[in-house]
């Protein structure tokens, strides 16, 4: 059998094309032997051909996934514990002594004098540090930078790894660009200041510029920012999308305050939850994907911002509910 | 596609092994959920098998962080999911032998090229609006894959998975009558 009539036979029965009465048949053959190499190409153009693009319900089943998968690590709990400390400690002689290949080859590792610290900040929160070089970094709620103790002289580039939100004002060091490393990317400046939108639930990662230029890169492409540009960047299917903005306003939760503009409703509820530090429950039917634009002092609290969202909507409600807040349609609302 | 995981990935880890896996987690389970939906029955199914793929791969996760094409590493465990997703399918052809439709020596084959279906169908794409025709030939006849086509034609990726999943909705629509038209011509 050719591979071209292997993949048709593949590519119909996974397109729902295949009649009925058919399906057991093909399924049998799918699952036997011959013809074993035609057919491992065949799966492997379906896949190839298979989008990545997000799913509606990617958020839940991330949820899904994250339950189980604590169930599964609390059962495994005893054994973990007493492995947990030997594996820090090895891990670091490893980076350290080990070095050879993974050390000396990729010049970023040679970048750091030693240990990386963690600054995490919770929910709830923001926190601050100054680098070794005197870059300010500021943590938005829910993040977490891991840096060097100290920048190390010998390196060509000063590299931090961000997950989260975070404002930096680098310090200017024309011989050693600062690299902010979200995920596969690259984000490498000169002096200058920026924000950078990368939590892990999103599948965007936004890097606003103030002042100076950055540089926005992965493999396969990159992106050049001047002041009061953005770059939002999908970590699902790649594309980099560059705007202009007001910059001040992608800063604002430096300052407390909660600035929306035309965002989608499941990143206002995220965002909100890691700000004031609340569970909130958002029924199935109600539409996450409706924009709003709306801004919040810092004096305002979760239930201003729960009232104006419901207020703006019409058609939704909410509720405190054993410590978090619910989300859901009215009863009898419009729609 | 980008199928390798940055080096720098493992001090990340390292730290907290969670969150970069929710990161992996985030990048592949749609299009699992989606390969493994063809060879499923139901949505519901699919998210099960996609969801025990992820939990595998969670207890291999160490091995994980240090593969060079992540890719293809997930492809194959999605496969085997599938194809383990199947069986219970396959089995139930031993018991269509009763069914005089199908007789002993049908090939595989034929579930391709079955009566008038093959005639239907290219009927159907020949009705088709014409970018909608050009895009799901270039997929499922030249076998290209949606940003190749993309980049041929011009148009956003989106737009390309926007005209395919309307022309299965149509081809769908007209096999579901065939087989209807089919059954009641037997009566």
């Amino acid at each position: 059998m050719n591979n071209y009539i292997a993949y048709q036979i593949v590519r119909n029965f996974v397109d729902g094309l295949i009649p009925h009465r058919y399906r057991p048949l093909v399924a049998r053959w799918l699952r036997d032997d011959e013809d074993a190499a035609a057919k491992e190409a065949a799966f492997r153009k379906v896949w190839d051909q298979t989008s990545s693009a997000e799913t509606s319900d990617l958020a839940r089943s991330l949820v899904t996934f994250q339950h189980s998968r604590d169930a599964y690590e609390r059962r495994r709990d005893g054994r973990r514990q007493r492995w947990r400390a030997v594996k820090y400690a090895a891990g670091l002689l490893l980076l350290l002594a080990a070095g050879g290949v993974l050390w000396f080859s990729a010049s970023s590792y040679y970048a750091h004098s030693g240990e990386l610290l963690e600054c995490s900040v919770a929910n709830g929160a923001t926190g601050g540090l100054t680098l070794s070089d005197g870059t300010r970094v500021r943590l938005n709620a829910g993040s977490t930078v891991l840096y060097p103790r100290t920048f190390s002289r010998f390196a060509s580039r000063r590299e931090v790894y961000l997950e989260g939100e975070a404002h930096f004002e680098v310090s200017k060091d024309a011989e050693h660009p600062f690299i902010v490393h979200v995920g596969n990317l690259r984000i490498r400046v000169l002096g200058t200041r920026f924000n950078v939108k990368a939590y892990v639930c999103d599948e965007n990662v936004t890097t606003t510029l103030e002042e100076g230029k950055v540089s926005v890169s992965n493999d396969r492409q990159s992106a050049l920012l001047k002041p009061n540009e953005q770059l939002i960047y999908n970590r699902i299917n790649g594309q980099m999308r560059k705007t202009s903005v007001d910059s001040e306003r992608y800063k604002a939760w430096m300052e407390g305050r909660l600035v929306f503009d035309q965002e989608p409703l499941g990143r206002v509820i995220a965002d909100v939850c890691r700000k004031y530090n609340v569970e909130i429950d958002v029924a199935p039917s109600v539409d996450t994907t409706r924009r709003y634009t709306m801004s919040f002092r810092n004096d305002e609290g979760v239930d201003d911002v729960m009232n104006v969202i419901t207020k703006i909507a019409g058609n939704l409600t909410y509720q405190h509910e054993h410590g978090r807040i619910v989300l859901k349609m009215k009863k009898g609302g419009a729609r | 596609m980008e199928s390798d995981t940055n080096p720098l990935f493992s001090i990340a880890f390292d730290r907290d092994e969670k969150k970069a896996f929710d990161m992996i987690f985030i990048r592949f389970y749609p299009r699992v959920k989606r390969f493994v939906m063809g060879f499923c029955g139901d949505e519901y199914e699919a998210e099960n098998v996609a969801q025990d793929v992820f939990m595998k791969l969670w207890m291999k996760r160490r091995h994980v962080s240090s593969v060079e094409n992540l890719d293809a590493y997930i492809y194959a465990m999605a496969r085997h999911a599938a194809l383990d997703a199947l069986k219970s399918v396959a089995l139930r052809a031993h018991s269509a032998v009763e069914d005089s439709d199908i007789a002993d020596e049908t090939h595989v084959e034929d579930a391709l090229y079955s009566h008038e279906l093959r005639e239907i169908i290219h009927r159907q794409i020949e009705k088709m609006p014409p970018q909608q025709r050009r895009v799901f030939r270039m997929s499922r006849m030249d076998g290209l894959k949606n940003d190749e086509i993309a980049e041929t034609l011009h148009i956003s990726k989106r737009t390309v998975e926007a005209h395919i999943s309307a022309a299965l909705v149509e081809l769908r629509k007209f096999v579901t009558v065939f087989i209807v038209e089919m059954l009641l011509r037997q009566l």
